[in-house]
């Protein structure tokens, strides 16, 4: 698990709230309560790591609501609904906005445990996922006009030659291109190459 | 045939009156003509004579001539009355009423006297008849009576009952006379000298207050039966005689009318109570989902502790001050949880239906409480104003709740549509006269149509909603209505819908 994150608690219930928090904090997990929707909004959400629990029904903004509040701002920070009375729609509806699970109260405590856990090796995944792209575009954007033109040519299959004919340049003018670009990309071979390119345009 | 004839002629002759005047010694001076009529005589033949030992029957003669004596010696006397019979001529006797007063000389001396007499027909026997004829006609009065009617001695003894005595005890009239009242009569709850003594009051002359109340009592029929009986005691006394006259109604018809209007009023009673349980468990299963989910959370809250606790045990982290804090808070959960059953028994158990002195601010704040076990109520913003100078008021508690909750709902559901921050639910209690405690929910909701006739409202099975089953406000309006007070809507409130209901401050116990 990555140390930085941490899980956010939102239940309108104080009493569930402590015992949530405590519970998680005796495994050795870092958690932050919010009595409120509102309350947990304040946080900058973009920059949050780690797994949102919520309460479905709160006064005033549902779980469902934020939900999506948060989906919108942080695509990676995963959440868990817990309810004491979630009905089959409101638990598809959660689902389909991405929740990863729909937790009926009372439930087990290794079942919670156990999911807090899975969200937040979720939440890893697409943080590396992110970091991952992130760097990609990193090495991406450090490339010149000339080494990214001869990259796109190199993803789409163009052999050397034809490079240089479309470009109007010499082939050993390419093949320093290519070189400085895969140096600069950190790749050993014109397949990782490849590879690399299509994942950023993946995104 | 001659004497009949003479008894028709005595009734059917006028009376007409007879003077007759004597001298001091009681010689005739003068007889007036309907005298000598009477007598037989002419008039110079008895001129003279002593009126007394000539015209009086042997046996009345001593004695009226001693009063004529006194009449004629005395300067004080005063005219007197007298009845003596005259002895005519044929040896026939007449009585006669006297009217006897001194005669005195222009001088003021007594020269004699003038009595008028006027003839009594056989007065003493009509009167005889009369009194037998009432008589006769009081006791077909007495058994024809519907009451039995007995009369006591004041030893209790019987000395005259009535015919329906006999048809009501079941006893003739024989074996009744001389015995005590306390045959007819026994007392089944109390001791025989206790109950001789409570006759002896009806009977004493100073509790002249008890006689005459209508008292029930368990009579004897002679088959054996326990008979009702409603006994007026009247008392008369008669030369210093007491006696008493009870009159017994037999009363079990109407015990039995009255037995099967108490039963029938019970049984709207259970009715009322089981349709008010009804309404009750409707508005459970209402809130089941919300109650469900009120449990679940000092459940859930319980489990993650205990399970915390564990883990701090496990990974050695723990220490007693943080485990004795964390099982604290196990404690308060498992209260909770006890305190949300403990609500909910009291919503859906059969409820005591007594009435208990009830402080009703304590109640409406229980109340609010109990209706934020639904999470839809706990958006709603309860705004109260309780009067704290209310008096204690004896009500069902248990259903007086459910009225309470029954508008909070109403209101609850009125606001379905609104922003959190708008619904506001009123409750406002307060004395409105000596008499009377008022409580008032007020909503922010739709509001009441204005066209509707109230008494629709609280007519059963009527709902503008979609779910429920219209028979909130018409329990409640009975609930209500049974303890004496009034539940209505207000339709000059236009900001939603205003709903108050009266409790009386004294309780009006029994049944409207």
């Amino acid at each position: 698990m990555n140390n930085n994150q941490t899980i956010y608690i939102v239940d309108d219930d104080p009493d569930v709230l402590d015992a949530m928090s405590m519970l998680l904090q005796s495994t050795g997990l870092t958690t932050k309560t919010h009595h409120s929707g509102q309350d947990f909004l304040d946080n900058n959400i973009p920059l949050l790591i780690g797994c949102v629990i919520l309460d479905v029904r709160m006064p005033n903004m549902s779980g469902l609501q934020l939900q999506l509040d948060i989906k919108r701002k942080n695509p990676t920070l995963p959440v868990v609904f817990v309810t004491g009375h979630g009905d089959v729609p409101m638990a598809v509806q959660a689902m389909k906005n991405g929740a990863i699970e729909f937790l009926q109260k009372p439930f087990r405590d290794q079942e919670f445990i156990d999911c807090v856990h899975r969200a937040l090796y979720i939440n890893n995944l697409a943080t590396n996922e992110r970091e991952h792209l992130r760097s990609i575009q990193d090495r991406i954007d450090s490339l010149t006009k000339r080494e990214h033109q001869i990259m796109r040519h190199i993803a789409d299959g163009d052999m050397t030659k034809i490079i240089a004919n479309k470009l109007n340049i010499s082939p050993r003018t390419v093949e320093i291109h290519r070189a400085r670009a895969m140096e600069k990309m950190r790749v050993k071979t014109v397949a990782q190459l490849v590879h690399i390119v299509m994942e950023s345009e993946a995104q | 045939m001659q004497k009949t004839k003479d008894i028709i002629m005595d009734y059917l002759e006028l009376p007409r009156p007879i003077a007759l005047v004597l001298d001091a010694a009681g010689n005739i001076e003068h007889l007036s003509i309907e005298a000598c009529q009477l007598l037989g005589y002419e008039l110079s033949e008895i001129l003279g004579a002593n009126w007394v030992s000539m015209c009086l029957p042997q046996r009345w003669q001593l004695k009226t001539k001693r009063m004529y004596d006194a009449v004629s010696a005395d300067y004080n006397e005063e005219p007197q009355c007298h009845t003596y019979p005259v002895l005519a001529k044929n040896g026939r006797q007449h009585p006669l009423a006297w009217h006897i007063e001194q005669r005195h000389s222009p001088s003021g001396a007594i020269v004699g006297s003038i009595s008028t007499g006027i003839k009594v027909r056989d007065n003493a026997l009509q009167e005889k008849n009369a009194l037998l004829q009432s008589a006769a006609r009081n006791q077909a009065v007495l058994d024809n009576a519907i009451e039995a009617i007995i009369s006591i001695n004041a030893q209790g003894t019987i000395t005259h009952v009535n015919k329906t005595t006999e048809k009501i005890f079941g006893y003739p009239e024989e074996e009744l006379l001389g015995q005590n009242i306390t045959f007819l009569i026994p007392d089944t709850e109390k001791p025989l000298e206790h109950y001789r003594a409570t006759l002896w009051n009806y009977m004493m002359p100073d509790s002249n207050k008890l006689i005459g109340i209508n008292r029930e009592l368990g009579a004897k029929h002679k088959d054996g039966h326990q008979l009702p009986i409603e006994l007026t005691v009247a008392e008369i006394s008669i030369a210093g005689i007491r006696s008493f006259t009870g009159i017994m109604r037999d009363i079990s018809e109407r015990k039995l009318s009255e037995a099967r209007l108490k039963q029938s009023k019970e049984e709207v009673q259970q009715a009322r109570d089981r349709l008010a349980h009804m309404d009750r468990l409707h508005i459970a299963s209402e809130m089941s989902t919300g109650i469900a989910h009120e449990l679940n959370q000092p459940l859930t809250a319980i489990s993650m502790y205990a399970q915390a606790c564990r883990n701090l045990v496990d990974n050695g982290k723990s220490d007693i001050k943080s485990l004795l804090s964390t099982l604290l808070r196990i404690d308060k959960q498992a209260q909770r949880a006890g305190d949300i059953i403990r609500n909910i028994r009291a919503l859906v158990g059969k409820q005591d239906p007594h009435h208990q002195l009830t402080n009703i601010n304590d109640l409406i704040h229980s109340t609010i409480e109990l209706a934020q076990v639904d999470i839809e109520c706990r958006t709603i913003t309860f705004k109260c104003q309780c009067s704290e100078t209310l008096p204690m008021i004896e009500i069902v508690s248990g259903q007086i709740q459910q009225v309470i909750l029954n508008l909070i709902r109403n209101a609850g559901d009125a606001m379905v549509d609104l922003k959190p921050q708008e619904k506001i639910i009123s409750i406002i209690s307060e004395q409105t006269c000596q008499d009377f405690i008022s409580i008032i929910v007020r909503d922010t909701g739709v509001g009441l149509d204005i066209d509707q006739p109230n008494e629709q409202l609280f007519q059963p099975f009527y709902s503008t909603k979609t779910h429920g089953m219209g028979m909130g406000l018409a329990i409640s309006h009975s609930i209500v209505h049974n303890h004496g007070g009034k539940l209505c809507a207000n339709k000059n409130y236009s900001d939603g819908a205003e709903f108050s209901f009266t409790l009386p401050v004294m309780p009006i116990l029994g049944d409207h």
